[in-house]
């Protein structure tokens, strides 16, 4: 009887670990997987690609992961990303590559504080706001570019997008600083500490003296920044901008966050989870395209993963209840 | 010289179209414990609120320690030593106990200390005699512990005065005596209290001096050894109650309901008893005792593992609430709020969502039927209301109460289980629900009521079950039994 | 004096917060009007209608989803899905009942499977969001899947099929679809029950309304809907296209929002819904009329449904306020 329950027992500690780092258990089996059925998928060069490739919507995704602690949802930034793209190229080709940097890290602020205002001040709602304003400024770029992509020359930005330590480029540098940087702002800072507070229970925070609706404010200047941010870094990679690019990054970022194990209801969650979320989903798609499976084979697939994660999650933590 | 560590002089307050508070002076001495009593809607809260700098008053003075200060907010509120617990915790349920103390804490420094503020929440925490993990998460502790956290917040911020809001209304009995020891302590140190409850034996218990308002005026204020509980709901009420639990006269008839040996694992135990038609049957026994549990499953909104129930004879599935429904069973939940009510819908639609079929024709809505439905339970059960058509979030605890219950009468339900019928509703309402109640047992109904409120239980049973643990400990006559007695159940 | 001027005041408000985007749509049909003659005509607004009229069946269905307090992002690729099946049943000479039936069942299925994850896992705002969407990131890649990513004509001889798209018949289809749900809606236990889950979802499993049941039909509602718009879009443009349906399902919330149906749940009605998706397609078509290319027109939405739901906000306030003063 006694060593059945002292099996159980383990059982029950194996059982909940696997319960509380299910995806990272699956993110690490299909590594291994991976890395013996396809030898290729680990080479340096294959690794450094599913960096660069997480790390432009990767920043993206670590404001989303903020916005949702605190509590709100940001379609807009697809847009932003796209507009940012489009703006830099063009004030690059204009005034030249510095003004370019800042100008569009202003717009990209400038966006959020709209978005900001509109949901903290005038009290609307943030799906509905981020919906408004994402189609604003989506048609906002198309006007600007009439709808077609623009290219620059410029050779400092292709000196810079050249720029590389073993193959690592200054995308995923910049995502890695980003990380550190968002970390240390959330569990480290007052600040941080406020936004879970806001999201967690908005009205207690109020109560408890916190300004809370600074909080709801800024978290859309947050996902605006980075969403300017990561327009400007494709741009150092590709050299060129178009109102398409990023469509479908809103929902890249909250699905990578939801994945990582961020609750959309808000006041927890981290960065470093969503580092997890973003791992799953290039990891997957990477390996996918090396197994060669067709385009909207993977998209079927994707649709897949993010419906069976978010199931398991609100039954996983049923249970735990 | 001025002994009053607080004093509120000629407050008043109005809303719009409402005078909530109406010249209102309120004085607190230094080091006691002050109860604040009176009926919802008296003006406590609001009262409270100015003093928390949470609105602001019309007119009116307020003074600590004798010099004049204003607050403007819950910000500046703390920094002068002033903390209110209200009633549903100001905590954040995703964050740990470290945070939730400093939350809005003193010493706001931009960057976290964490070692240093668990240490720190630890040692307040252990000021007032207990330890447990400050890195848990608020959300995880229970009612007792979420209390304790409350007060240790109050202490991070070296409050002098802390104001507490029906501090245990969720409160089993061992853990409200905790929190009466902690009450003495806090005393002892010079921290006054000020004191708001419903439960007026406590206030005989824990306070040394009452303030009575009613209807935004202070009534009366007296040492506490100096007046009754009797004289104290006289003045909240304004006229005087004659007994507190109203008596009946019908005795219980036929069983209408057997459950036997219901059993879920770690939750129910072998739970067996019988109501009959007419009966009140009240379930006592701490929170988390398994009450409500047993109450969701007889309703079918939970499941159980082993056992039966049968009802009139025969045996019954229970798959789901709307089983319960079709076997007449209805349940008013403990929180109507939450689980009884849609707040923004008018009285009418929230009393005949039960039983649509039986307002329609041809399988159609027919809203005179539904307005003639709503108007003869509003004029049945008294419900306060200036129309058939008013949103019940604007209606008072009591009257949304009964709402719920007409919504259950509708359905024609037989067996009513009443989970806390009477939390949060003031004494006269709570008193027009026992003689609703009554009523209803008249008619031939039967009641299954939980209450923490053991006066309640006893006062209004026919029969007590004594629930701990998930178990049934033992039955006692209402006529009877004593809160000794149950108790003891409890404890053996 | 004084009191008349106040009550007069708040009368105009009233009015104005009540039947806001009622005027707001008067106000641009008439100045579009004096611009431009050509405007205001009835063969124009039978054009505008009949353009609406896709977009406002997605709507109808999305109106009971968002009232029971979720979302369905799935229409848009149900849309895409359901034209290219359909169309390729008929082109390999499937015939236009199996046509119909498969683009129907589509719907319907893409719904149920939406409805019964979240309704299971007791899905809020935010799983419904999730799960639809992705839904619809399977569905999107199964209309690619079908018709291997291109554009296919529709083979399609006169007859139901091709009627359905044609003159006022998606008019007449719309405007029945919208009375049918009106009624649903407003006058059955069906719709009462979906206000009470939208309001307060525990609350309606404790009065033992069949919560699970109801939401699942309200997804599958939707589904059908969007399933019968592919059928009536692929009939008026004869061909089918993978992607035929992208951003329906924005297009359709800005329509229920617009017309003024909150996003908390709870309460709504389709005849706003309407409105909203008649008040978007008369601004666009005037755009169109004055010459502003689809750029500016996407900001003028965005623009208008911001406004739409700032007027909502308005609305409560003063309702609020109203009913402090009648407390006295």
């Amino acid at each position: 009887m006694k060593s059945y329950s002292i099996t159980n027992d383990i059982n029950n500690k194996l059982v909940i670990f696997l319960k509380k780092r299910a995806v990272t258990v699956l993110l690490l089996a299909f590594i291994v997987f991976m890395v013996i059925s396809k030898p290729s998928f680990y080479s340096w060069g294959n690794i450094t690609n599913i960096l660069t490739e997480m790390s432009v919507y990767g920043i993206v995704a670590f404001a989303m992961t903020v916005a949702i602690i605190g509590g709100e949802f940001d379609l807009s930034a697809s847009s932003i990303f796209g507009w940012a793209t489009v703006f830099f190229i063009s004030i690059t080709n204009t005034l030249g590559l510095i003004p370019a940097f800042f100008l569009t890290l202003i717009s990209g602020i400038l966006m959020g504080m709209v978005n900001g205002f509109l949901v903290s001040k005038v009290k609307l709602n943030a799906f509905v706001v981020t919906l408004a304003t994402m189609t604003i400024i989506k048609g906002l770029t198309f006007f600007y570019t009439g709808g077609s992509p623009i290219n620059t020359s410029n050779e400092t930005l292709i000196a810079i997008g050249a720029f590389n330590v073993a193959g690592i480029t200054l995308t995923p540098i910049i995502f890695v600083i980003a990380l550190i940087v968002f970390i240390l702002i959330l569990a480290k800072t007052r600040f941080g500490r406020n936004i879970y507070a806001t999201g967690g229970n908005y009205h207690v925070a109020k109560l408890t003296g916190i300004n809370v609706d600074y909080y709801k404010f800024i978290i859309f200047v947050i996902v605006g920044f980075c969403s300017a941010l990561a327009g400007i870094l494709l741009c150092v990679r590709v050299q060129a901008g178009s109102a398409l690019y990023g469509k479908d990054l809103a929902l890249y970022a909250v699905t990578a966050t939801v994945i990582g194990g961020t609750s959309l209801s808000g006041g927890n969650g981290g960065v470093a989870k969503t580092v997890i979320g973003l791992l799953v989903m290039s990891v997957l798609f990477n390996a996918l395209t090396l197994l060669g499976v067709e385009g909207y084979f993977q998209q079927l697939i994707r649709g897949i993963v993010l419906i069976a994660v978010i199931i398991i999650d609100t039954v996983i933590k049923k249970k735990n209840k | 010289m001025n002994e009053y560590v607080l004093e509120m002089k000629g407050i008043t307050k109005t809303f719009p179209g409402v005078i909530a508070l109406d010249n209102v002076s309120f004085g607190v001495k230094k080091g006691e414990v002050h109860a604040l009593v009176g009926e919802n809607g008296a003006g406590k809260s609001t009262l409270m609120k100015i003093l928390n700098g949470v609105i602001k008053a019309n007119s009116g003075e307020m003074y600590l320690d004798g010099t004049k200060t204003n607050i403007s907010g819950v910000n500046d509120a703390q920094d002068k030593g002033l903390s209110i617990i209200f009633q549903e915790f100001n905590l954040i349920n995703t964050l740990s106990v470290a945070e939730n103390i400093f939350l809005g804490g003193l010493n706001r420094p931009k960057i976290v200390d964490w070692r240093n503020m668990r240490i720190k929440a630890q040692g307040l925490l252990k000021s007032l005699g207990f330890s447990f993990d400050v890195r848990r998460v608020v959300g995880e502790l229970s009612t007792a512990e979420k209390q304790l956290v409350e007060i240790a917040k109050a202490l991070s911020f070296n409050s002098k005065i802390i104001v507490m809001d029906e501090p245990t209304s969720s409160l089993t009995k061992s853990e409200e005596k905790m929190l009466f020891k902690i009450i003495k302590e806090l005393k002892a140190k010079g921290v006054t209290i000020i004191y708001i409850s419903h439960k007026l034996e406590e206030i005989f218990e824990i306070c040394d001096t009452v303030t009575v308002l009613r209807d935004g005026k202070v009534i009366d204020v007296n040492p506490v050894s100096a007046i009754t509980k009797d004289m104290i709901i006289e003045k909240m009420v304004g006229r005087t109650v004659d007994v507190e639990y109203p008596k009946r006269t019908i005795l219980p008839g036929e069983k209408v309901m057997e459950v036997k040996n219901l059993y879920r694992t770690k939750i129910l135990k072998n739970i067996s008893f019988d109501l009959r038609k007419g009966e009140i049957l009240g379930i006592a026994g701490l929170v988390g005792s398994g009450r409500t549990e047993l109450a969701e499953a007889i309703f079918g909104a939970e499941r159980f593992d082993k056992g039966n129930i049968k009802i009139n004879g025969k045996v019954i599935k229970l798959r789901s609430t709307r089983d319960g429904k079709a076997n007449s069973i209805g349940m008013v939940t403990e929180d109507r709020k939450e689980t009884g009510l849609v707040l923004d819908f008018s009285v009418t639609n929230n009393i005949t969502i039960t039983n649509l079929n039986n307002v329609t024709s041809q399988r159609i809505l027919n809203s005179r039927k539904e307005k003639d439905v709503a108007k003869r339970f509003i004029e049945e059960l008294k419900i306060k209301t200036p129309s058939h058509k008013q949103e019940v979030v604007n209606l008072s605890g009591g009257n949304q109460q009964k709402v719920v219950l007409a919504k259950w009468l509708f359905s024609n339900a037989d067996i009513l289980i009443l989970d806390e019928p009477t939390r949060g509703i003031d004494v006269g309402a709570k008193y027009e629900i026992y003689c609703l109640m009554n009523k209803l047992v008249a008619e031939g109904k039967s009641i299954i009521m939980i209450s923490s409120e053991l006066p309640e239980v006893l006062g209004m049973s026919d029969r007590i079950l004594v629930m701990h643990e998930g178990e049934i400990k033992g039955e006692l006559l209402g006529e009877s039994a004593s809160g000794e007695d149950v108790m003891q159940m409890i404890i053996n | 004096m004084l009191k008349i001027q106040d009550i007069k005041g708040k009368y105009i408000a009233n009015v104005l917060r009540s039947y806001g985007v009622l005027i707001a749509l008067i106000i641009i049909i008439i100045i579009t009007s004096i611009i431009e003659t050509n405007f205001f005509t009835i063969g124009n607004f039978i054009n505008i209608i009949r353009q609406v009229s896709i977009i406002g069946i997605v709507a109808c269905g999305m109106t009971f989803v968002i009232i029971s307090g979720a979302f369905d992002l799935s229409v848009g690729s149900i849309v895409s899905l359901s034209g290219v099946v359909a169309i390729s049943t008929i082109n390999n000479g499937g015939g236009e009942a199996l046509a119909i039936i498969y683009a129907l069942l589509i719907g319907v299925s893409v719904g149920f499977v939406n409805g019964i994850l979240i309704s299971l896992i007791n899905g809020k705002m935010g799983e419904a969001f999730i799960i639809t969407y992705g839904t619809q990131t399977v569905v999107a890649a199964l209309a690619l899947f079908a018709s291997g990513g291109l554009f296919v004509a529709g083979r399609i001889k006169p007859g139901i099929y091709k009627s359905i798209g044609k003159g006022i018949v998606p008019i007449v289809i719309f405007i029945v679809i919208a009375i049918g749900m009106q009624f649903i809606l407003t006058k059955t236990k069906f719709g009462r029950q979906m206000c009470f889950i939208g309001g307060n979802i525990e609350a309606a499993k404790m009065s033992g309304i069949r919560v699970v049941a109801n939401r699942t039909a309200y997804f599958m509602i939707s589904g059908l809907l969007a399933g019968f718009a592919g059928i009536v879009l692929t009939s008026r443009v004869i061909s089918s296209n993978p992607a035929g349906g992208m951003g329906f399902e924005l297009d359709a919330i800005a329509a229920v929002v617009v017309g003024g149906t909150s996003l908390l749940g709870g309460n709504g009605s389709i005849v706003k819904t309407v409105l909203g998706a008649i008040i978007l397609g008369v601004m666009r078509n005037a755009l169109n009329v004055l010459n502003i290319t689809a750029y500016p027109q996407m900001m003028v939405t965005g623009v208008i449904i911001i406004l739409s739901v700032s007027l909502d906000i308005l609305n409560r306030k003063a309702k609020e306020k109203e009913l402090a003063n009648e407390k006295l």
